[in-house]
């Protein structure tokens, strides 16, 4: 069976800390759970079709998927979100590129669920 | 240097963190997740340098600065998109990090953001200065600066007006205005500078100062009515 591609990128996270596995946890336990959250609210945004949360919520993505080395596999989706909820356009892209996002971070997620030691 | 993030992405506040933990020159006074919180933290307590981000819900950062005015610290930018450089570069930002910010750019900033603290420091020693020497018929004389009411050129001699007296100086009036305390004076006519706390009133284009009325030129109109802390 072909194994699966590794999204995650953490060169980032590991050159600014310094080498400090500590701080890379943090991080990437925060990302565990801020991700699904923003995830769910912005879907909840294009459903109630709220521009301006839609632009937010883009924008705030964006920094946070960047951290984790996916900037530049969803900056395409996120920007035409933001771009285009800014210009209050009601039928765009956004269920489109909703699922662009919500595949690459779901997998992202449950890959960086595994670089976590669970607690014995 | 005392130092505020102000974020409301908490990965972007945590990396951030950890950036300043490198530098020695930093000490985080706190983290705020919105600009209000660090508007009210920069009212009560010393800041010298802020790490903005700009797109943040309810006020952003360069309504942050514009509320701010004059008391506002050292700014670095750190967001998420390029097209704020402009703008924020009008407003005398220190720098502009665009996320994810890697060690060695966050290092550079600090550096930029030393040099304009030192450079503030120097600025506030001139501006504190509260007297300067005169040569008068060569004796050197101490002035208070804030006995000067104001200054006129006359060819290549500059009278200084105090309340009491005036003194003759073999200078140009560009070259005393550089040294006086820009925050106490205003080039008001190419033949006059102000003290603006000495100002009495001003009707049209003419100001009322003790013992004279100087008038303004159109060309330094604009600069005045800035200056004037107009109710």
């Amino acid at each position: 069976m072909k194994k699966q591609e590794i999204i995650l990128d953490l060169t980032y996270l590991k050159e600014i800390s310094g080498g400090d596995t500590a701080f890379q946890d943090t991080i990437i336990l925060q990302f565990i759970t801020q991700m699904p959250d923003e995830l769910q609210q912005i879907e909840m945004a294009i459903k109630e079709g709220n521009m301006l949360k839609i632009k937010s919520l883009a924008h705030g993505i964006k920094s946070t998927v960047a951290y984790m080395g996916l900037g530049e596999k969803l900056h395409p989706y996120l920007q035409r979100m933001e771009t285009e909820s800014a210009m209050n356009e009601k039928a765009a892209h956004y269920n489109q590129d909703l699922q662009q996002v919500k595949y690459v971070c779901t997998r992202a997620v449950q890959e960086a669920q595994q670089l976590i030691p669970r607690p014995a | 240097m005392k130092c505020l993030i102000v974020d409301d992405n908490k990965m972007a506040r945590m990396a951030m963190k950890q950036l300043i933990s490198h530098s020695k020159e930093l000490e985080l006074v706190q983290e705020c997740a919105n600009a209000l919180e660090a508007y009210n933290i920069i009212n009560k307590e010393c800041v010298n340098l802020i790490f903005l981000d700009i797109e943040m819900p309810g006020m952003t950062g360069l309504e942050l600065i514009k509320n701010l005015g004059s008391k506002s610290p050292l700014i670095v930018f750190s967001t998420a998109k390029k097209d704020y450089a402009v703008e924020a570069f009008e407003l005398n930002v220190v720098d502009y990090l665009v996320k994810p910010v890697t060690t060695s750019r966050f290092l550079q900033s600090v550096e930029k953001a030393m040099d304009a603290f030192a450079s503030n420091k120097q600025e506030v020693k001139v501006e504190e200065q509260e007297f300067v020497f005169i040569k008068d018929n060569g004796i050197l004389k101490r002035i208070n600066v804030d006995d000067i009411l104001y200054l006129e050129a006359m060819g290549d001699y500059v009278k200084v007006h105090t309340a009491q007296k005036f003194h003759v100086l073999h200078a140009t009036l560009k070259s005393i205005e550089e040294k006086l305390p820009s925050s106490k004076f205003l080039r008001v006519h190419r033949s006059y500078i102000v003290s603006l706390n000495k100002i009495d009133s001003i009707h049209e284009a003419v100001i009322s100062m003790p013992k004279a009325n100087i008038p303004v030129a159109d060309t330094y109109r604009n600069t005045l009515n800035k200056r004037l802390n107009l109710l």
